[in-house]
């Protein structure tokens, strides 16, 4: 399935792989170089990856399949390939009791599943105006305070670039909303031609956008008065690459955002200026693409 | 009014649609039936401006997606949204502020849950609530009774002659003769993707008779049960 994943991404797998596992590695060095709490940040990652593996449905179809021995057997050993890379990664950095903890959550998983919650509606400040930043804010809820941890360590260690890290983070989490395409019956039910469809989108994003980083922004410009324009300028770079992200979306929609869209988005976050370039670009495929299903 | 002229329709060599020539009046209700794969889904995608065809499907208002409630068969409901704010998304969509939405919420449906953990019958509902809501002139729904449980159908055929009554143009699929015969005006009977025949309300019951001996024949005393 993941080969799959790769093909439609444009992606030869065994490339796929590499470029996975650079990344991987990368995210985890800057970890553990940039935090003390890095081995346990990773922990958390594999947890929450097993824990993607752990609904009930998945768990009740191996069960009918399989037998409940089989599926536990299955799971475990699902559980422990996803693991590996974490595993390995810690016992690099000689984090054993990281390791073990994980070794041990993973064991557990394999033996529990999760219902889907029924009653738990996390309350969110977008209900007014769904989807996108609704359902975003519910499937990230748990970053928040990872972000707001992050900014403390920031503090305690007197170091103005991690709370900045975090900011991004935050606007990254942001440009995940809009990285899945919709169904086009959510499209073609707008009563709006393709330009106002866009606008209504862009500002719609732009204004969650803001609800959702004026408070952090506001923390770390009380916090680190200093740096509070490195913080206001990466707060607009992502919202400009958030514009191009929805544009590029568009552009690409009924397809997910594959390789030469993220090629070019790549492009202008290490060259901003291509931006004007980027956006006028996808803002006229994302108009061409939509006038099939926008009158 | 919507008016279907010499519509064809194709997927690669695959012919689904082949010079359909169809009239829809307002305060009728009208059945479209045929096997599965006549192409009575690919015909309301057509209407609604959901596929590329060729042909003309004209409309007195205009332009007729954004007066039309589609309801497929099997609606799709984003993860981690409540009830209440899909009903508002498509009214939003349509530049409708929505009021009133637990008074309006004729199938009672749990509108502060996430609509994903509704059941298929749930979910049929909450997207016909949600048609409802954005005023539409014309509907498709395309089988709406399936999956619906026996209190909602009564309420479903009720709320379609109530639309009847309201003058809108309704159009509806379904593979539950009965539920045809309690609403439609008239039925169009599509096969291999082509009307073959517009049967009238006192001729009905001759159609199910003539359909049970067509598709029946001796099937099932061929099983010998």
């Amino acid at each position: 399935m993941l080969n799959r994943q790769l093909k439609d991404f444009g992606l030869h797998p065994i490339l796929g792989y590499v470029l996975l596992m650079l990344v991987f590695v990368t995210v985890t060095e800057v970890l553990y170089v940039k935090t003390e709490y890095g081995a346990w940040l990773i922990c958390v990652m594999a947890f929450s990856t097993v824990l993607r593996f752990s609904s009930k449905s998945r768990s009740e179809f191996l069960c009918l399949t399989f037998g409940d021995r089989m599926k536990k057997k299955i799971r475990w050993i699902e559980n422990m390939i996803i693991c590996l890379p974490f595993l390995i990664s810690m016992l690099v950095h000689r984090a054993f009791e990281a390791a073990a903890i994980t070794l041990l959550l993973a064991s557990f998983m394999a033996l529990v599943h999760f219902l889907k919650s029924r009653e738990w509606v996390i309350p969110t400040p977008f209900s007014n105006r769904p989807y996108e930043f609704a359902v975003g804010f519910r499937n990230t809820w748990f970053l928040f305070p990872v972000i707001l941890v992050l900014i403390g360590m920031a503090v305690k260690v007197d170091n103005a670039n991690l709370s900045i890290f975090a900011l991004v983070l935050l606007q990254l989490m942001i440009i995940s909303y809009y990285l899945k395409p919709e169904d086009e019956f959510y499209i073609w039910i707008y009563s709006k031609t393709p330009r106002q469809f866009l606008q209504s989108k862009l500002m719609t994003a732009t204004q969650s956008s803001f609800l959702l980083s004026a408070p952090f922004i506001a923390l770390i410009g009380f916090l680190f008065p200093g740096s509070i324009h490195i913080a206001l300028t990466f707060m607009a770079l992502g919202l400009v690459f958030l514009w191009a992200v929805i544009l590029a979306k568009y552009a690409a929609h009924p397809r997910e955002i594959h390789l030469p869209e993220m090629v070019i988005l790549g492009l202008c976050l290490y060259l901003p200026i291509l931006f004007l370039f980027s956006i006028p670009y996808f803002y006229t495929k994302a108009i061409q693409r939509l006038s099939i299903l926008l009158k | 009014m919507i008016s279907i002229r010499n519509l064809h329709k194709s997927f690669g060599q695959n012919k689904v649609l082949c010079d359909v020539n169809l009239d829809f009046s307002p305060g009728k209700v009208y059945g479209i039936v045929g096997e599965n794969g006549a192409g009575k889904t690919t015909l309301f995608r057509c209407i609604a401006g959901l596929e590329a065809f060729e042909g003309q499907v004209i409309s007195s208002i205009s332009p007729l997606k954004n007066h039309l409630g589609l309801l497929v068969t099997d609606p799709f409901i984003f993860n981690k949204i409540t009830g209440e704010e899909y009903i508002r998304m498509l009214c939003q969509a349509r530049g409708i502020a929505p009021h009133d939405l637990q008074v309006k919420n004729i199938f009672e449906l749990p509108l502060n849950e996430y609509a994903s953990t509704y059941s298929t019958g749930m979910k049929k509902k909450l997207a016909l609530t949600a048609l409802l809501m954005q005023q539409n002139e014309y509907f498709i729904l395309d089988e709406p009774y399936n999956g619906v449980d026996i209190q909602s159908n009564i309420i479903l055929t009720e709320l379609i002659l109530k639309l009847k009554s309201r003058n809108k143009v309704v159009i509806i699929s379904s593979h539950i003769f009965s539920t045809l015969q309690d609403t439609c005006d008239e039925i169009h009977v599509l096969k291999k993707g082509s009307p073959i025949r517009t049967i009238l309300k006192p001729d009905f019951k001759s159609l199910e008779d003539e359909m049970k001996a067509v598709h029946m024949g001796d099937k099932l005393d061929r099983l010998g049960i």
